[in-house]
């Protein structure tokens, strides 16, 4: 599908169960997406350990280079990395890796919230980063580093999240781009710096944290020798929205400033676009986060349950001999009769992977519901439950900003699910639109051709997006009883329990 | 909620803007007036113009905004430097304002200049040297060529203390506008009697000089009457429109700089104690906070040499075709260079240099042309240059004993990702680019809410309100960078001898 496009464009998007090479077609007009390469990218466990692999991905990032390199004739204009948030490497002082870095979901961090809580208040935590408090988050990971006496925390250098790593690798540039930098809690979002003075209460070392940039900054170009390595020219490493979200939500095709985006995967960020930051006690009872986004613009969004559960459900139901596509289960749940059992689906017991369906029905027993039989009636449970979940983040969310959201974006893998996406529009009461699902690297991808001088505001790369993706409307229809079903999710959420 | 108003007396029109006082505009309303050029080399304005012009706005303001504008506690403003109004002994105004762009007193100017002693005497008491642009030569010029204007003159007032003085009745200036006027010992923030007797002005007709956040009357029953405005809403003292905008831009503390990249390019350092140069490559202001000065850098050709370069090699009528504007064309072009653009180096004294050498017969070079040399080449060659010209001011400034540790960018010349990087690697300080239309009037009721006591912390208040759009830091540079400008600083020597022989 090669156009005649002017620009060539190349994102390598490492996401948790796969990474990708994807080239991006852009004729200052449209954005065109081709696939490249792909490769499994999970967590390499050793013994009881998680580490991610950043030798062989950066492996397979040169394969997907070259790659990309042989297929585009008139060469390619930029490239860049993004992930998820939170990892990251250390480095001695000659730049040396330093072992391999943790997998978040390593459980060496597992005290490390507790302890920093005996030095810091979280009160104080959240005022200075605005961050969520996960104890995966990159301040616990150091903390649990300390209080291991680490020796690699003891010769670091140089501290670079993963995307900072790979940009360090290709460009020589160490630097951290700052949406990555935001989702690490070691980060202050309204000053764009290092939370030098909370690092410093948690006795962590402060020199190790590199000099911030932000999204579109052009790092350098590709090191000579690996130019030659690959035979293509130096070419220009511009650093996106690292952080795999930041550039999803850079990428939504907005047309109304008053908007609500849900990044829908294993887990959903619900969330709005703000100017600047938005830290107080409201924003800490809701557990809301501020990560950094394209522009200056501040992403304040909460996580909340995704696909996840439908996911296990499956996974489950596959491991008795019962396999059906997603798409199946949709059909299934959309024949099942509406208004049964809810679910508050943060609740404790959906959390740990495994029996999923038992504990569905286990939890509708002890809540006096009627117990979901069926797999259709199962699913079209946690469907119309996701739904009204959803309407309690939009109403908390519209509560604290003082403005009415005016519509749903949903991004990602999930915004493929239909009937999800018609309850979402129906429970709220917004209309939903949905698409692309391939917001990520669509954003990555167009935050590049930004800092090359393509694009010139956020605002223009939406435009983009407007005219090279198609994206689908749901509109509300309105039922009373959706008033009532979100009565009693509100009621399972307040007590866990019986209403 | 109650809100605050803002008022930027520009050169070119004024612009009112209403904010929450939690820094979130609520809106703005702008006019425009003329310039008056009586002839070549003069330029004034109406000062009616500005009073009528504001009338309009604020009637406008607040149809838009009836309710936040009845909510309005206090009004900040900055101006135009240097500007001044002559009024007689009922207050009238006496002839049109004579503006910091009127070149008339270039010949009193060339009188100070030619005797070293003056000009030396004004400097250390004033830390600036005589311009056009200065009130105090401007008003020597009335005092020699409109003796009746002169013997009826009884107050000057400098732009914005004018309309201040129309809202309030009272006459006040405050320390940032001062010290245009060459008038102002800027160290020790007070009018300078040794100049205003050097010029034969008396000290009675300027207003009494203090801190600009403080509130010097409140608005009156004519005001009111005339423009809907309450009366007795406090006026802020309010400062000049550079000093305003500084702040607004989030320069609170000693150490930041406030860097614009328009024709010229401007850095502001902003101090704790005034930086003076013994060796008078600087200038130095009084900023807008109390005990914090700001020393000036300026390039006279930043903006201007792109914009040179698109003039002479870019064909007048060419069709706007492809990736937008012809300047997004050259960034574009760019990214495929690397830095040093490949030996190439660009003296951008185009029109001359202020500081730090206050040369005007230096000219622009590029060195090191080659046959590898493409037109992309020069224009990055050009986006170098101008960066090593800033920081050679900025290393001159922090020579005089300062260290610079943040560096915030304003207005539209960095609007070039491109050149942001390249500005990066070439400083090797963190540089943060505001997303910010009006950073002056948000600086104006900064001054004005913490005179009220809304503000507590200027520090805390820039936090939450000033947005930061991009940040680079690149604090180890490049080498190629750190090679080219050491030659950079080597050229302008060598060739000074070469411009003087030219110019015979």
């Amino acid at each position: 599908m090669q156009t005649r496009a002017a620009l060539h464009l190349l994102a390598f998007d490492l996401g948790a169960e796969s990474g990708r090479t994807m080239v991006g077609h852009f004729d200052g007009e449209r954005l065109e997406l081709e696939e490249i390469y792909r490769f499994p990218n999970s967590p390499v466990r050793v013994n009881e350990h998680l580490y991610s692999d950043v030798l062989r991905l950066w492996m397979e990032l040169q394969t997907g280079l070259q790659k990309a390199n042989a297929q585009t004739e008139t060469g390619l204009a930029s490239l860049g990395v993004d992930t998820w948030g939170v990892d990251f490497a250390l480095l001695d002082r000659q730049d040396r890796l330093l072992g391999n870095p943790f997998h978040y979901r390593d459980p060496h961090t597992h005290n490390a919230l507790a302890t920093a809580l005996e030095c810091v208040p979280q009160e104080e935590i959240y005022a200075q980063t605005g961050n969520q408090l996960i104890e995966f988050n990159t301040l616990f990971q150091l903390v649990a580093l300390k209080q291991a006496e680490n020796p690699n925390l003891q010769a670091a250098h140089s501290l670079l999240m993963l995307p900072d790593l790979f940009h360090f690798w290709l460009s020589g540039q160490k630097a951290t781009e700052s949406t990555i930098a935001s989702t690490s809690q070691c980060f202050n979002p309204y000053k764009l710096t290092w939370a030098t003075d909370l690092l410093q209460r948690l006795g962590l070392p402060t020199h190790i944290f590199q000099p911030v940039v932000t999204a579109g900054s052009l790092l350098g170009h590709l090191q000579l020798w690996l130019a030659y390595q690959i035979g293509c020219k130096p070419i220009p490493v511009i650093a996106p929205a690292c952080h795999d979200t930041g550039s999803a939500v850079a990428a939504i095709p907005v047309s109304e400033p008053h908007f609500m985006y849900i990044s829908s995967g294993t887990w959903s960020l619900v969330g709005v676009e703000l100017e600047q930051p938005l830290i107080n006690a409201a924003t800490l009872a809701a557990n809301l986060a501020n990560e950094g986004g394209v522009g200056g613009r501040v992403r304040l969004l909460k996580i909340t349950p995704g696909m996840w559960l439908l996911q296990q459900c499956r996974s489950e139901w596959a491991r008795r001999g019962l396999v059906y596509t997603y798409a199946e289960l949709t059909s299934l749940a959309a024949a099942a009769p509406s208004f049964g059992a809810l679910l508050a689906v943060g609740a404790q017991e959906f959390m740990a992977p495994g029996e999923v369906p038992e504990r569905i029905q286990a939890y509708c027993q002890s809540t006096g519901q009627p117990v979901p039989q069926t797999v259709g009636e199962i699913v079209r449970s946690i469907l119309e439950s996701l739904a009204l979940e959803y309407r309690l983040t939009l109403e908390g969310l519209e509560a604290l900003l003082g403005w009415p959201v005016q519509v749903i974006h949903i991004i990602g893998g999930g915004s493929r699910n239909s009937l999800l996406n018609q309850l979402t529009a129906d429970v709220t009461r917004r209309p939903v639109i949905a698409g692309p699902v391939e917001a990520t690297v669509a954003g990555n991808l167009l935050v590049q051709a930004m800092g090359l001088g393509y694009l010139s505001s956020l605002d223009d790369l939406r435009q983009v997006m407007r005219r090279s993706f198609e994206t689908q409307i749901f509109e509300p229809h309105s039922n009373d009883r959706w008033e009532e079903a979100y009565y009693r999710v509100r009621q399972l959420n307040a007590y866990g329990g019986n209403p | 909620m109650n809100y605050l108003l803002g008022i930027d007396l520009g050169t070119t029109g004024l612009k009112v803007s209403l904010f929450a006082e939690d820094g979130t505009l609520t809106g703005s309303q702008s006019c425009e007036y003329p310039l008056l050029t009586p002839q070549t080399g003069y330029v004034e304005q109406d000062p009616e113009a500005w009073w009528q012009g504001f009338v309009s706005v604020i009637q406008r303001l607040r149809v838009a905004y009836p309710e936040s504008f009845s909510h309005i506690v206090g009004i900040g403003l900055c101006g135009q430097m240097h500007t001044q109004v002559y009024l007689d002994q009922n207050d009238r105004v006496l002839r049109p304002a004579i503006t910091w762009m009127d070149q008339r007193s270039s010949d009193i100017v060339t009188r100070i200049q030619g005797d070293p002693i003056s000009r030396e005497m004004l400097y250390q008491e004033t830390a600036n040297y005589p311009s056009t642009t200065y009130t105090a030569l401007q008003v020597k010029w009335v005092q020699e060529n409109e003796p009746e204007v002169w013997r009826q003159t009884r107050s000057i007032l400098v732009a914005k203390d004018y309309l201040k003085y129309r809202l309030t009745g009272v006459k006040a200036t405050d320390f940032a506008e001062a010290s245009g006027t060459l008038l102002f010992d800027v160290r020790n923030e007070r009018w300078s009697t040794a100049a205003f007797d050097y010029f034969g002005i008396s000290l009675d007709l300027f207003p009494p000089v203090g801190p600009s956040d403080k509130i010097i009357g409140s608005t009156t029953r004519q005001v009111s009457q005339e423009t809907g405005l309450k009366q007795g809403i406090p006026v802020v003292n309010g400062s000049s429109d550079n000093s305003a905008s500084a702040l607004g831009a989030g320069m609170v503390r000693s150490g930041q700089v406030t860097l614009i990249i328009g024709t010229a390019g401007v850095v502001s350092v902003c101090s704790d104690r005034p930086l003076l140069d013994p060796a008078g490559r600087t200038l130095c202001w009084h900023y807008c906070l109390p005990e914090h000065w700001v020393t000036l850098g300026i390039t006279q050709t930043a903006g201007e040499s792109l914009q040179w370069f698109k003039n002479a090699f870019e064909p007048q009528d060419a069709p706007q075709s492809g990736s937008g504007d012809i300047f997004n064309r050259y960034n574009q072009a760019i990214t495929q260079v690397p830095d040093g653009s490949d030996g190439v180096i660009f003296l951008p004294y185009l029109n001359g240099e202020r500081t730090p050498y206050w040369d005007s017969s230096a000219r622009g070079v590029f060195f090191g042309l080659n046959l590898a040399t493409g037109k992309a080449h020069m224009i990055k060659a050009i986006m170098e240059g101008v960066s090593f010209a800033l920081r050679n001011n900025i290393e001159t400034i922090e020579a005089l004993g300062i260290q610079i540790d943040e560096i915030r960018a304003v207005g539209g010349g960095l609007k070039s990702p491109v050149w942001l990087q390249t500005l990066g690697r070439i400083l090797k300080k963190p540089i943060s680019t505001v997303n910010m239309p009006d950073t002056a009037n948000l600086g104006n009721i900064l001054l004005c809410g913490k005179a009220l006591g809304l503000v507590s912390s200027y520090q805390q208040s820039v936090e939450r309100m000033v947005a930061i759009e991009q940040v680079v830091h690149y604090p180890e540079g490049v080498p190629v960078y750190e090679k080219q400008y050491a030659l950079f600083l080597e050229l302008y020597p060598q060739l000074q001898p070469l411009y003087r022989k030219a110019l015979e």
